[in-house]
């Protein structure tokens, strides 16, 4: 049968009851014996971005008013994205016993990763939201354009979280550099400070980065109350689709060797 | 109906060429080791709709890979192969597919989906499939609890009720008490009255002869006799030294 993007996500739409159920074994599984179960996925990001609060406008005064609002809706998006593309790098290899002995989509395990750190996204976005609409009223209307954003991220998520965890299958010490060069990136990436704090010639050099980009664009709607530019829009759209059908493209490529290798 | 036309499979293996750094350092390196098997050499093969086929062979005469080919899990090398059943079950193993922190209940639920069975048929199907795992009163505890032999059982009753067109079984009954695995035997026959296709591996003569119409005995990765089961199981033990000589 030839190979066409096509049968590969209807392939993957005739298992949609799997990539279900193994979303909520992974949710469920995640907390498994712990006694704050899911509070440990709310406290995590606060206790950082209450460090990073306390860091950069105390004690390093960056002189942004109004911090938090412009802080926790990038930290949050870097959380979403990096930890996903961590979780999927050792995905397939966690899951050996499945892709060795049961035939499948093998793409299940990581769109369930993903999804797994979605929730974590939305919900801790939604207490975010009540948080803003108590303390930083009124709100920008231009609020309203933020799930186009998340709707594109989640696609650039997707996509890096396939190629990544493909390449871990090869590589066995991926999931560690990756951890590295994530580390490296929060400090390279407009998170906590605003892109135009880096020198105008280096601002493109950050902006590669395509996370980067939509941090950028989650600034100017949320902190800046104003809509990005237009170029901006366009070109992480068409980033961030690229990287999701390259993702799809690429595992399917490498898929046939992953029972032989894992 | 399964058609195997030529297919080979190889395998290879690069010395501990399996992360970056060591890459690297091989990329000074020349002296790159590779080694290269073939499991499989051009094997032909073709099973009608409803044949019960038997495999034997010693180990590691590619029986197991042959199986994994025909479920899609492992891809041929070489050659092609055209699987047209529908709805396939391939017990590699028993009790894959698993999670020990969940419970007898959730993980039916789970492997049902696994094998790519709509969930709104398992409801019919639920309480047969306990009723024949014998796990009853473990329903609602993790599996970490279970005896080998449950979590086996469990897996195989979720098997046997998906009602599968192509049921291949890669020697996974030898788990199990005798008892289970004369129940297990009852209900391949049961599901071969059904016009199901079935692909058994056993190292045990006799129930392949219970089960198959057809014998295709593998030795060092072809095929070196297909047909009438008396005949390829007497060739066969032939070649396997008897005790003591």
């Amino acid at each position: 049968m030839s190979y066409t993007f096509t049968t590969q996500l209807s392939k993957i739409w005739k298992y949609r009851e799997l990539a279900s159920e193994l979303f909520w074994t992974y949710l469920k599984l995640r907390h498994v014996g712990s006694i704050l179960g899911f509070i440990w996925t709310l406290l995590n990001p606060l206790l950082y971005i209450l460090t990073y609060w306390i860091v950069f406008s105390l004690i390093i005064r960056m002189g942004l008013e109004n911090y938090p609002l412009f802080l926790i809706p990038g930290y949050l998006a870097w959380n979403f994205t990096f930890s996903a593309i961590i979780n999927s790098s050792e995905s397939i290899l966690q899951s050996k016993e499945l892709i060795t002995k049961i035939a499948f989509p093998n793409e299940i395990i990581v769109l369930a990763n993903v999804a797994v750190g979605f929730v974590d996204f939305i919900i801790s976005l939604f207490i975010f939201t009540i948080v803003i609409i108590i303390f930083y009223s009124p709100v920008s209307y231009y609020l309203t354009f933020v799930p186009v954003i998340i709707f594109l991220q989640v696609l650039l998520t997707v996509g890096a979280s396939m190629i990544v965890a493909c390449i871990s299958v090869y590589y066995k010490d991926v999931p560690k550099l990756i951890i590295i060069l994530g580390n490296i990136f929060f400090f390279l990436t407009p998170i906590f400070y605003p892109l135009e704090f880096i020198p105008s010639d280096f601002q493109v050099v950050a902006l590669i980065n395509p996370l980067a980009q939509i941090i950028n664009i989650y600034h100017d709607l949320i902190y800046y109350k104003e809509f990005p530019g237009t170029i901006l829009i366009l070109i992480t759209t068409t980033v961030s689709f690229t990287v999701f059908i390259i993702g799809f493209l690429i595992f399917n490529k490498l898929r046939f060797s992953f029972a032989e290798l894992s | 109906m399964i058609n195997c036309t030529d297919i080979s499979k190889k395998f290879r293996w690069y010395e501990r060429n399996d992360s970056l750094k060591t890459s690297f350092v091989k990329f000074f390196d020349k002296s790159k080791k590779i080694w290269e098997w073939y499991v499989l050499k051009d094997i032909n093969f073709k099973i009608n709709e409803g044949e019960k086929v038997g495999l034997v062979g010693k180990n590691g005469c590619g029986k197991s890979t042959l199986l994994k080919l025909i479920a899609g899990i492992h891809t041929p090398t070489s050659g092609k192969i055209i699987n047209n059943s529908r709805r396939m079950l391939a017990l590699i193993e028993l009790g894959v597919g698993f999670y020990k922190d969940l419970t007898g209940k959730e993980n039916i639920k789970l492997n049902w989906v696994f094998n790519g069975l709509p969930k709104s048929e398992l409801k019919n199907k639920y309480d047969e499939i306990v009723e024949f795992s014998g796990v009853g009163d473990f329903l609602n505890t993790p599996l970490k609890y279970y005896s080998s032999g449950m979590v086996s059982r469990l897996g195989f009753s979720v098997a046997i009720h998906a009602n599968p067109d192509l049921l291949i079984v890669d020697e996974v009954l030898v788990v199990g008490d005798t008892e289970f695995q004369q129940k297990c035997y009852r209900e391949i026959e049961r599901l071969c009255k059904n016009n199901t296709t079935l692909i058994f591996v056993s190292h045990s003569e006799s129930d392949v002869a219970k089960v198959c119409k057809r014998v295709i005995w593998l030795n060092d990765g072809t095929i070196r006799y297909d047909g009438n089961v008396l005949e390829a199981l007497q060739l066969y033990k032939k070649t396997i030294p008897e005790n003591g000589s």
